[in-house]
């Protein structure tokens, strides 16, 4: 070596072979960690959906006048969770998922959203209400 | 033999470096091509990935939702699918595209007991995701169809066949 600073040719040459090596899996590893993101969000929202499901059927198979608060975690997606009859949706970025809440009878469809608070209970009628 | 520590590499080492610059030139094509097989299979096997956690995660797309409402699917309650293998076949030379054909095959086992509609649709969304990976991953949705059907790559073209249930 001259020890004149310059890097060697052989170096060069393993830095561009590195290089290209890189920019093929570039593309590769952006499309795993979008799919990888993706599945999270998924999974994340039907936990979401679970959870409340459960609290309600919970609530449900009480007495009377039982009630529970439940409070509806913030997310990165702006979600919203429908409850109808029997139904529970969850709803957000044009994407979709449901489970079912057998015997549950709500007063009417209630629809709730992220960061708020609610209280479920089950009145004198046997019926849920959602405030 | 001495080197004269100036920096320069020996004669005998351009000639080694030469002949070996000319032997990867000959079979960079070659490379190239497997490499792009290699690549094409671990983006297949990420879209499958992908297609089957749907299943499990039972959140779809908004229209497909409805769909399923409407005919009473079980899809929408989350099942667990299992990937058992993703293979190709080489399907030979393809005359109209002038490029090799490559078809890849599913095998996929799920408990719970579907019906064929339903089994079918969990398929198609699988291969449609496998599609899609490939063709984010070689770059070419501009080249194909809306359902990615069939994917191109440099070399290759890559076709889905369904997906078996074991």
């Amino acid at each position: 070596m001259d020890n004149q600073g310059f890097i060697s040719v052989e170096f060069l040459f393993s830095l561009f072979i590195i290089l290209i090596v890189a920019a093929g899996l570039l593309v590769y590893s952006q499309n795993t960690i979008n799919s990888t993101l993706n599945i999270e969000s998924d999974l994340n929202h039907r936990l979401i959906l679970d959870n409340v499901a459960n609290t309600i059927n919970q609530v449900d198979s009480q007495g009377e006048f039982y009630s529970k608060y439940l409070k509806l975690p913030v997310t990165d997606k702006n979600y919203v969770l429908k409850l109808e009859k029997n139904k529970l949706t969850i709803e957000y970025e044009n994407k979709k998922g449901e489970m079912i809440v057998p015997f549950i009878d709500p007063y009417s469809t209630y629809k709730m959203y992220p960061g708020h608070i609610y209280e479920i209970e089950k009145t004198h009628e046997g019926k849920i209400l959602i405030k | 033999m001495k080197l004269e520590n100036k920096g320069q590499a020996s004669a005998e080492y351009l000639l080694l470096a030469g002949v070996l610059i000319v032997i990867l030139m000959l079979s960079i094509v070659f490379i190239a091509s497997q490499n792009e097989l290699t690549m094409a299979m671990a983006a297949a096997r990420n879209g499958v990935n992908d297609g089957s956690m749907y299943a499990s995660s039972a959140i779809y797309p908004s229209d497909t939702y409805n769909e399923y409402s409407r005919a009473n699917y079980e899809v929408l309650i989350p099942s667990s699918v299992e990937i058992i293998n993703v293979s190709y076949v080489n399907m030979g030379y393809d005359s109209n595209f002038e490029k090799e054909k490559i078809q890849f095959k599913v095998y996929a086992h799920t408990s719970k007991d579907l019906s064929k509609k339903e089994l079918d649709s969990i398929g198609d969304r699988i291969n449609y995701n496998l599609r899609k990976s490939l063709a984010v991953t070689f770059e070419t949705t501009k080249a194909t169809n809306k359902l990615y059907n069939p994917v191109f790559s440099n070399h290759y073209i890559f076709t889905t066949a369904n997906v078996k249930w074991v």
